[in-house]
């Protein structure tokens, strides 16, 4: 707070700092396997832990496809009982959120199948719709605004399994094997997809090239 | 087909990881990567823009009554699963520290447990400590099933188990407190002159040596503050906060931005019109380094904006030197100011 105006060096705290850089965001993303077995073992706290840390971003993942927002959270916490019921019998899980965006997406489906619902989809508003908000890591210049804007339309005129895969992989920070997983095919097929995407995307803009890129630069 | 713009990195698993999730080896990679290919650069640089763009347009999230009914509910079902539960005070405490603050399913539950046989265990009180340095942030389970989310540079320390009927803890630093609700003894922190007392709920204490204030923000439930100097209570509800000013000798309420307070527990820093001095300084603590300044024109003064998730700090400081335009050196734990070159 009080910067030493001659030396102009902070040591605000007078500790010698010993920890190394970006032990920060994963701390808590360790040994997500053994959290996963002493789930298995019956352990309380690792029930919590997992519930804790995917309740939520399962609930959304869910909410992508359908309107349905009750039902989606039916499924959820049905999708927690058996886990606990079954959980002798599941096997060994190597990413937490992996498993359970492909076991939600299965009942989701299943279940809507059964009571006749109808699921929108391929290509219908507002399914797996990406934005790209202004304001993410800003620094305050203004009309960056309406550049974002044509991004965000480019992207999401992409088929919705595309956005998809954007999503999960990019945002959710799944890897192309949990997504293959998720939609039950070859990894490879989940590489050519997110390379189409892509390639579409950047054939898109290319020819907008100097506008997003005063956008890119920027934010 | 060749293509070499930044979409060709957006394919690239090891990269998304990296900007994704990263972790010492992968920083370690792409900085070299990058060393050796300085041509690609401004590709990498886009494409983690776009990376950290990139959203759901429609969040939908879950509600805390829904949250919590939903987690009692499989706590229920836990306990009916595990055949041989045995039905210890340890086991009742765990349960009230996750229903936290739905008290009437805690009032429930202790009418079923607490006539479990009192097991009778003759403990010795010890003095536990817990502390961050720089860079670090910790989560703390305490006895009593509340959970402490300790923030860098900050120190927590309690006796085990709770003695007297009071659940008793000090704290040095910034830490963010689940409580667990118990109505028979109160929860209190000791930081400085002030402590803040409360039965349940969830809230933010500040109270770094190297500020002059401290403050206590709450998210959910009461909390009463107490200024030690003059007896002053205040009673701060959600979304209030109760601030201390070094002498002021006095507490003064105000609303918050909850993503401005307790955001740095998700992972989210955010400047608000701040002082480059005191973006310096937390950064400093937030990632465990360490600046020198090597600019003899740079505006300490000059207030920055900016919000960044999960965000590894080279990403920070390119946002930060771009608006304030100044150029800059990230060598393991040592950030060096300079001036900008081209000027």
């Amino acid at each position: 707070m009080k910067p030493k105006e001659t030396s102009r060096h902070f040591d605000t705290l007078g500790i010698s700092k010993i920890s190394p850089l970006n032990t920060y965001s994963n701390e808590e993303e360790k040994d997500e396997m053994i959290i996963w077995s002493n789930f298995q073992e019956g352990s309380e706290e690792a029930l919590i832990y997992i519930y804790r840390k995917y309740a939520s971003v399962v609930y959304n993942y869910g909410c992508q496809f359908t309107n349905d927002k009750e039902y989606v959270w039916d499924c959820v916490q049905d999708l927690f009982c058996e886990m606990i019921k079954n959980r002798k019998r599941l096997g060994k899980v190597i990413s937490i959120k992996g498993y359970l965006f492909k076991a939600i997406k299965r009942k989701i489906f299943k279940g809507l199948k059964k009571i006749n619902k109808t699921l929108i989809v391929d290509n219908s508003d507002g399914l797996f719709e990406i934005s790209i908000p202004p304001g993410i890591a800003s620094i305050g210049q203004s009309g960056g605004n309406d550049q974002n804007k044509i991004i965000e339309g480019y992207i999401n005129e992409l088929p919705a399994h595309q956005r998809e895969i954007l999503l999960l992989y990019f945002y959710e920070g799944l890897s192309y094997q949990e997504i293959a997983d998720i939609f039950e095919v070859k990894v490879k097929s989940i590489r050519t997809m997110t390379y189409r995407a892509l390639e579409k995307l950047s054939v898109q803009l290319k020819a907008n090239k100097d506008l997003i890129l005063t956008l890119l630069l920027t934010i | 087909m060749q293509k070499r713009d930044f979409t060709e990195f957006l394919e690239n698993e090891k990269f998304i990881r990296w900007v994704v999730n990263p972790n010492p080896e992968s920083d370690h990679f792409w900085k070299n990567w990058i060393a050796s290919h300085p041509e690609r650069k401004e590709d990498i640089r886009i494409a983690r823009n776009f990376l950290h763009s990139v959203e759901y347009k429609n969040q939908h999230k879950l509600d805390d009554l829904k949250y919590k009914s939903g987690l009692y509910k499989l706590i229920e079902l836990h306990d009916s699963q595990s055949e041989k539960s045995n039905l210890s005070s340890n086991r009742f405490w765990k349960m009230v520290g996750v229903a936290a603050t739905v008290a009437l399913a805690v009032l429930i539950g202790s009418l079923y447990y607490q006539p479990a046989e009192p097991v009778v265990e003759v403990v010795t009180p010890k003095e536990v400590t817990k502390q961050t340095t720089f860079g670090q942030k910790q989560i703390i389970r305490l006895p009593d099933g509340s959970t402490v989310h300790l923030n860098a540079g900050s120190k927590l320390t309690y006796t085990e188990p709770f003695q007297d009927n009071k659940r008793k803890v000090t704290l040095t630093g910034e830490a963010f407190f689940e409580v667990a609700r118990d109505e028979q003894r109160p929860f209190v922190i000791h930081s400085g002159v002030v402590s803040t007392k409360v039965l349940g709920t969830s809230f933010n204490v500040r109270a770094y040596p190297d500020e002059q204030q401290i403050v206590v923000s709450v998210e959910t439930g009461k909390v009463g503050v107490n200024l030690e100097e003059t007896e002053q209570n205040v009673e701060i509800n959600p979304t209030e906060q109760a601030t201390y000013m070094e002498g002021q000798n006095a507490l003064s309420v105000s609303t918050f931005d909850r993503q401005e307070v307790i955001g740095w527990k998700d992972g989210i820093i955010q400047f608000k019109d701040m002082p480059l001095s005191r973006v310096i300084t937390k950064l400093e603590r937030v990632y465990g380094v360490e600046f020198h300044i090597n600019n003899p024109d740079l505006k300490l003064e000059e207030k920055y904006s900016g919000v960044y998730k999960n965000a590894p700090l080279d990403r920070i400081l390119q946002g930060v030197s771009f608006a304030v335009g100044f150029d800059y050196d990230l060598d393991d734990k040592i950030v060096t100011i300079k001036s900008k070159m081209n000027e």
